[in-house]
């Protein structure tokens, strides 16, 4: 048997025809969809009218935020700085450098910045959509190879912020990874 | 009649009418992605009941973060298929399967061949379920994302976070798994 006719036949075993439509289904389906349209238009007016001024402000809005900001941040280049600074205790306005994400799994939504402290790297993670009740760990990777844990978290239902510290100075480090309980890289970001 | 009513467009722009906030093309959308997405759901979960509640939650997590979709090479289907994955995998977690992939019975609402081909059928569908049972997560993941959502390899990389070389070759490796396990059986 060749490949084509296996897959065939793996088609034919796997795939199943749906039940007919059930139309109550379908109508919680377009009740959704009016609810969230509504509430776009709404939230859209809201989000337009404050001007974004630093990560301390921005953190109690964050979640609502992202959803408008996430198209912009997303697509930044890793590395590249943007103008959203943070105060801290190393001094007012530290630069928040956004750091694009690779390899985010599809239905996950992720954004992240890093901190260059005078002490060390800061990562600013914003994600959802990972699976609920899993464990992931935040890896830093030094240009020397070096693999230093973070700290983790558990994936939940709501939008996770999370932040993680290391005295790994931002010069000196090349990779950020969230990895799985297995090891295995569910993002990564290549610092430049 | 929903099962005959006629669906304009494809799911791609069903979608780009739907995030704009046009319910109907939400509606287009449930029902041009229910197909794939419910035998993605039905393999891994009891009851077509459940795999229905795992398709429509897929479809209202997908309403409430329409903004967020960024195009990729597996498209809508992809993006809705890695919402599906997830919602499966919490239904799963909350006990909601009894019952192995062979276990699924062959389509009720599949009114196909004659009964004597029917019974062969039957025989060689529950053969192939009985072995894609056998195959790893990461084996029974490369295959369905290609034979029942149709994806080419590029677009199975970019879902799963891989490169395209290693996916081709994880797709070799479990149709080669496959073919040693129903071997002498089809």
């Amino acid at each position: 048997m060749n490949d084509d006719e296996l897959y065939e036949r793996l088609e034919g075993g796997l795939r199943q025809t749906p039940p007919p439509v059930d139309p109550a289904r379908v109508a919680r389906v377009r009740a959704l969809a009016e609810q969230a349209a509504a509430a776009r238009s709404s939230e859209r007016a809201a989000v337009l009218a404050p001007p974004v001024a630093s990560v301390t402000e921005l953190h109690p809005r964050r979640s609502m935020l992202l959803a408008v900001a996430a198209g912009v941040v997303g697509v930044v280049a890793g590395g590249t700085a943007v103008a959203v600074t943070r105060n801290d205790d190393d001094g007012p306005d530290l630069p928040l450098e956004a750091i694009a994400l690779d390899g985010v799994p599809v239905g996950v939504i992720a954004s992240a910045s890093v901190v260059d402290h005078t002490w060390g790297m800061e990562l600013l993670l914003d994600v959802e959509g990972l699976s609920v009740g899993e464990r992931f760990e935040v890896v830093y990777v030094s240009k020397g190879g070096e693999r230093v844990g973070v700290g983790g978290f558990v994936g939940a239902e709501v939008p996770i912020r999370c932040r993680n510290t290391s005295p790994l100075m931002r010069a000196d480090a090349a990779t950020v990874e969230v990895v799985d309980a297995t090891g295995a890289v569910v993002m990564s970001s290549m610092l430049v | 009649m929903y099962g005959e009513r006629r669906v304009v467009g494809g799911l791609e722009s069903a979608f780009e009418h739907a995030r704009g906030g046009d319910v109907d093309a939400w509606e287009s959308v449930y029902l041009l992605c229910r197909p794939t997405l419910f035998s993605f759901a039905r393999l891994r979960l009891a009851t077509h009941e459940q795999a229905e509640d795992a398709v429509s939650e897929t479809v209202a997590r997908a309403i409430g973060s329409a903004d967020r979709y960024r195009p990729g090479r597996s498209g809508v289907i992809g993006w809705l298929i890695g919402i599906n994955r997830n919602v499966v995998r919490e239904m799963y977690r909350a006990g909601s399967r009894t019952t192995t992939v062979a276990e699924v019975r062959d389509d009720p609402f599949d009114h196909g061949p004659r009964p004597e081909d029917e019974v062969l059928r039957q025989v060689e569908h529950r053969t192939i379920r009985e072995a894609f049972r056998q195959l790893s997560d990461e084996e029974q993941t490369v295959l369905e994302l290609r034979v029942i959502a149709g994806l080419d390899s590029e677009a199975v990389a970019e879902l799963m976070g891989k490169g395209a070389g290693a996916i081709r070759m994880a797709q070799s490796r479990a149709l080669n798994h496959v073919r040693t396990l129903v071997q002498g059986q089809l």
